[in-house]
C-alpha cells in the first residue's frame, strides 16, 4: 500500500468530515487502524466497525479483502466498486432458496455478468469468485478466464446456465487456478473435455471437485494432472471414474485431506481389491469421504483403514443398508459430520448413536421420496436412537414420514445443543402418528430448550401455536422455513413480532395473509428476505408494502391462470440498489 | 421464433407470463401458427400453476381438512419433498437401474444425451364420468400404461366409491386429430406424442 495515494483519496472522501473529527477521539494514525483492521476477517464484524464513525468506515473498506454478498440484488455493482477499492475474494449469492425445488422459473435472474464486468474495471487482480445460486453463461466464465491474470479459485453451487465449454475456458486460461469446485448446478454436460484443457504446465491445483458432471473424462488426463498438482488436497471425481482408476489416483495423491470417489461398483481382482485397500490405508490424512456410488457391502471394507481418521461421511450417493452403515461407522469413530439415505433405517442410525459420540451433524436423506408407504425409510426411533448416543448433535436435516411429540421431546432433551433443527416430515400436514395431534409441541419443545437454535425448518400438521412458541422462545431464530402449517395470520405475526434475529423467512403452502404480510413491515429491513408462495396474500397488499418501504423491493410473481387479485409468490428484500432493472416481464416490481 | 417457443416449453413450471405474451404478439404480427397443435399443446402448459387442480376448492382454504387428499396428491405437489435437483437425479438414475420396469418416473429428469435442459411436463386434463371436477395430471410422471391407470383411479376414489382393480373402467383418450381411442392400443411413446386429454368411462354405461 502506498501511503502518499491512499491519503490523497482519503482527503476527498473524507470532505464530508469536519477536520477536527480525525484527531480529537482517535490519536492512531490511519496506518495503525488499518493495520488493526487488516486482521479482521469476519464480514459481520466488519460491518459492525464501519459502523463506528466515518474513520473506521473509511479504514475498514481500504482493508476489506474479501466480499460477501448474501443477495445479490440488495446492492448493485456500482455501489460496491465506489466502496470497497480492494477486493481479492467474492462471494455473491442469488436467487432464493425455494429455486432450488423448482418454486423459482428459469431466466428469472442472478446473473453475473453484469458484476463481472464491473469486477473486471475495478478489481483486476481478483482472486476468489463464489457463487451460489447465481446465473452464468458460458460467455460469462470465458470473460472471467481471460480478465484476471491473477484468478486462483472458482467455487459453483446450485448455479445454472453454463455448460462444460465455459469449464473448458477456465481450464485453459487460468494459469494459477488452485481451486475449481463444481457442486450440483444446472450445467449443461457437453462431454468431459474441459478436464483435459488444463495445461501441462498446470500444477497448481488444490482443490478440484467435479462430481456432479456426468460425463466421461480422459482418465489419462486426470492422472496426469492429480500427479503433477502436489499441493492437491481435496479431489471429487465423477462417477465415470471406476474403482481401479480410482486406485491409481490415489497412489499419486495419498496427502489428499478429502476425497469424492467415483462409482464404486466393479468386478475387481483380489489383486486389485488388495491394490484399493492398501491405496486407502496410505492416505493418512483423509478426514472427508463422499462419493460412493452404487457401493456395497463388497467393496465397502476396503474403506475401513481410512475410517478411523475420517470426521465426514457422506454416504448420501450410496443405498447403504443398515449392516453395512453399521460396519462402516464402527470403524468411524471419530466422524463429527455424517450424511446418509435413510434406507440405512433406524438400525443402521441405532449403529450411528454406538459408535459415534463425537457426532455433530446429521442428514438423513429420503431414497424414495414419493413412496407413501410407511415401511421405507426411517422413523422418529431412528433419530431417537442418534440423540441417545451422540449427545453433541447440534446439526440435523432429517426427512421421515412419521413422527411423535413425544419422540421430538426427548430428543431435544438429549441434545440441548441444536443451531440447526431441519425436520421434513414428508407427508404435508401430518399429525403425530401415536396421538393424532398437531407437532406443535414437537417445535415447542425444540424452540424452548435449544436456545442457540438459529436456523429451524417445521414441518407435519402445525396449528399457530407453533409459531407462538417459535415467537417466544426462538430468540436467536435467523432462518425459518415453514410449508403446509399454520391456521392463521397471527401465526407468522408472533414469529415476526417475536424472533429479533430472524433474517430469511421463507414460506410456501400456508394460510397466511394480507395481515400477517403487513405485520412486518418494519421488520423486513432488518432481515435479508421473506418468501411467501401459495398463501393468502392479495396484489393490493404487497403494493401498500412497496409504497410504504421504499427500500424494500417487493416481487410478484403470479401463477398463470390464477386471480389477478392473488400475490401467489412473493419475494421482499432489502436493497439499497433501488428495484431489478433485470427483472423479467414475469416478475412484477412493485 | 420457434427456438424461443420451445425454452417455453422446456420448463414445466416456468410461470408462463411471457409466453402468452408471446403468442399475443405472435398472432398480432403476419406471422401466423401454422401448427395450430402446437399452441394446443402450449395452452396446455400454460394452465400449470403450480397447484394441480384450479378448478377444485382452493387448496389453501382446505389444507388442514383434507390430510388424506394432500397424501393423494403428493406425487404432483410441486417442489416438495424439498429436494435439491441433483439429488433427484440421482434417485432417477438409481430407480432406473434397480427397480427397471414399471417404477414411476415421478419427477422431470434432466436429459444429460442430448445436451436439452429440462423434459417438458406433459399436462392433460382427466375427466372421470359422474365426477363433476376435472383433474390434471403430467404425464411425464408416468412410463406405462398400467402405473397412469392405477394412479388416475387412485385420484378419482375419493369422489366415487371405486373398484380400485379398475376393471370395471374404460381409460380413453383424445389424439392429435380430435379422435377418441382407447388408452393401451398403441406402443406408450405414440400415446404420449398425440394425447390431448383423457376421460374413464364405467363399462357398464
Amino acid at each position: 500500500m502506498d501511503p502518499k495515494l491512499k491519503k490523497t483519496k482519503d482527503s476527498s472522501s473524507n470532505s464530508a468530515n469536519s477536520p477536527d473529527s480525525t484527531h480529537s477521539s482517535f490519536p492512531f494514525p490511519d496506518e495503525v487502524l488499518e493495520r488493526v483492521l487488516s486482521l479482521l476477517h469476519s464480514h459481520k464484524d466488519r460491518s459492525s466497525v464501519s459502523l463506528v464513525c466515518k474513520d473506521w468506515y473509511n479504514a475498514e473498506r481500504w482493508t476489506r479483502t474479501k466480499l460477501f454478498i448474501g443477495n445479490c440484488y440488495s446492492v448493485s455493482p456500482e455501489i460496491v466498486a465506489r466502496r470497497f477499492p480492494r477486493i481479492k475474494s467474492v462471494t455473491l449469492k442469488g436467487k432464493p432458496r425455494f429455486s432450488d425445488f423448482n418454486l423459482v422459473p428459469q431466466y428469472w435472474g442472478a446473473d453475473v455478468h453484469s458484476w463481472l464486468v464491473m469486477f473486471a474495471k475495478v478489481y483486476p487482480f481478483l482472486e476468489e469468485l463464489r457463487l451460489k445460486r447465481m446465473t452464468l453463461s458460458d460467455e460469462s466464465l470465458k470473460f472471467l478466464a481471460t480478465s484476471f491474470p491473477g484468478f486462483k479459485a472458482l467455487s459453483l453451487l446450485s448455479c445454472d446456465g453454463f455448460s462444460t465449454d465455459g469449464l473448458k475456458a477456465i481450464a485453459t486460461h487460468c494459469k494459477n487456478l488452485t481451486e475449481l469446485d463444481i457442486q450440483e448446478n444446472g450445467i449443461d454436460d457437453f462431454g468431459g473435455g474441459w478436464l483435459s484443457s488444463f495445461s501441462e504446465n498446470c500444477s497448481s491445483l488444490e482443490v478440484l471437485n467435479f462430481a456432479s458432471l456426468s460425463s466421461d473424462v480422459s482418465f489419462d488426463a486426470l492422472e496426469k494432472l492429480v500427479r503433477r498438482c502436489k499441493s492437491l488436497r481435496i479431489l471429487k471425481v465423477n462417477k465415470s471414474i471406476s474403482l481401479d482408476q480410482l486406485q491409481q489416483l490415489l497412489v499419486h495423491a495419498p496427502q489428499l485431506i478429502e476425497l469424492g470417489t467415483g462409482s464404486f461398483q466393479q468386478e475387481l481382482t483380489p489383486w486389485q481389491y488388495e491394490d484399493l485397500e492398501t491405496a486407502f490405508s496410505n492416505c493418512k490424512n483423509l478426514q472427508a469421504l463422499s462419493g460412493l456410488w452404487e457401493a456395497t457391502s463388497l467393496h465397502l471394507p476396503v474403506l475401513y483403514a481410512a475410517c478411523a481418521s475420517l470426521t465426514f461421511l457422506n454416504l448420501s450417493y450410496a443405498a447403504l443398508q443398515s449392516g453395512e452403515l453399521a460396519k462402516l461407522v464402527a470403524h468411524s469413530p471419530n466422524l463429527r459430520r455424517l450424511w446418509v439415505l435413510d434406507t440405512v433405517g433406524d438400525k443402521g442410525l441405532e449403529a450411528v448413536g454406538s459408535s459415534c459420540p463425537l457426532l455433530e451433524e446429521l442428514r438423513v436423506f429420503p431414497a424414495d421420496p414419493y413412496e407413501l408407504d410407511l415401511h421405507h425409510g426411517v422413523t422418529e426411533a431412528g433419530f431417537l436412537a442418534v440423540s441417545h448416543g451422540c449427545r453433541k448433535l447440534h446439526y440435523v436435516l432429517y426427512f421421515c414420514r412419521q413422527m411423535t411429540n413425544a419422540a421430538v421431546a426427548t430428543i431435544v432433551l438429549n441434545c440441548p445443543d441444536f443451531t440447526h433443527f431441519r425436520l421434513c416430515i414428508m407427508n404435508p400436514g401430518e399429525p403425530d402418528y401415536l396421538t393424532n395431534e398437531p407437532m406443535d409441541e414437537a417445535f415447542g419443545a425444540v424452540v424452548k430448550t435449544c436456545t442457540n437454535l438459529r436456523r429451524l425448518a417445521v414441518s407435519g400438521l402445525l396449528t399457530d401455536l407453533t409459531f407462538k412458541y417459535i415467537g417466544k422462545y426462538a430468540k436467536n431464530l435467523e432462518t425459518l422455513s415453514v410449508a403446509f402449517a399454520g391456521s392463521s395470520d397471527r401465526g407468522m405475526q408472533c414469529v415476526l413480532q417475536g424472533c429479533p434475529k430472524l433474517r430469511k423467512l421463507e414460506i410456501r403452502d400456508s394460510p397466511f395473509g394480507n395481515a400477517a404480510l403487513l405485520s412486518g413491515v418494519e421488520k423486513y429491513e432488518t432481515m435479508r428476505s421473506l418468501w411467501m408462495s401459495a398463501c393468502n396474500v392479495t396484489m393490493s397488499a404487497c403494493r401498500l408494502l412497496a409504497k410504504d418501504m421504499p427500500r424494500l423491493n417487493v416481487e410478484v410473481m403470479r401463477d398463470e391462470g390464477s386471480d389477478d387479485r392473488q400475490a401467489d409468490k412473493v419475494y421482499v428484500y432489502r436493497s439499497v440498489a433501488g428495484p431489478r432493472r433485470d427483472a423479467p416481464p414475469f416478475v412484477l416490481s412493485l | 421464433m420457434l427456438m424461443e417457443l420451445e425454452l417455453g416449453l422446456a420448463l414445466p413450471n416456468q410461470t408462463p407470463v411471457d409466453i402468452k405474451r408471446h403468442i399475443k404478439q405472435k398472432r398480432e404480427s403476419a406471422e401466423a401458427f401454422d401448427n395450430g397443435e402446437i399452441e394446443n399443446k402450449k395452452l396446455c402448459l400454460l394452465l400449470w400453476s403450480g397447484q394441480p387442480n384450479e378448478e377444485e376448492d382452493d387448496r389453501r382454504g382446505s389444507q388442514r381438512t383434507d390430510n388424506k387428499r394432500i397424501n393423494e396428491e403428493e406425487n404432483i405437489i410441486v417442489g416438495w419433498p424439498p429436494i435439491n435437483s441433483m439429488r433427484k437425479e440421482l434417485l432417477h438414475h438409481h430407480h432406473q437401474q434397480y427397480h427397471g420396469g414399471n417404477w414411476i418416473a415421478r419427477f422431470p429428469g434432466r436429459d444429460n444425451n442430448n445436451g436439452a435442459r429440462n423434459r417438458m411436463s406433459l399436462l392433460v386434463k382427466v375427466k372421470m364420468e359422474g365426477v363433476a371436477i376435472g383433474r390434471k395430471i403430467d404425464l411425464r410422471l408416468f412410463n406405462s400404461y398400467q402405473a397412469l391407470k392405477h394412479t388416475l383411479l387412485h385420484m378419482f376414489s375419493k369422489y366415487l366409491k371405486i373398484d380400485r382393480n379398475g376393471t370395471e373402467y374404460t381409460v380413453l383418450y383424445q389424439d392429435k386429430e380430435g379422435d377418441w381411442l382407447l388408452a393401451g392400443d398403441v406402443p406408450w411413446e405414440t400415446f404420449m406424442e398425440s394425447v390431448q386429454r383423457m376421460e374413464i368411462l364405467r363399462n357398464d354405461s
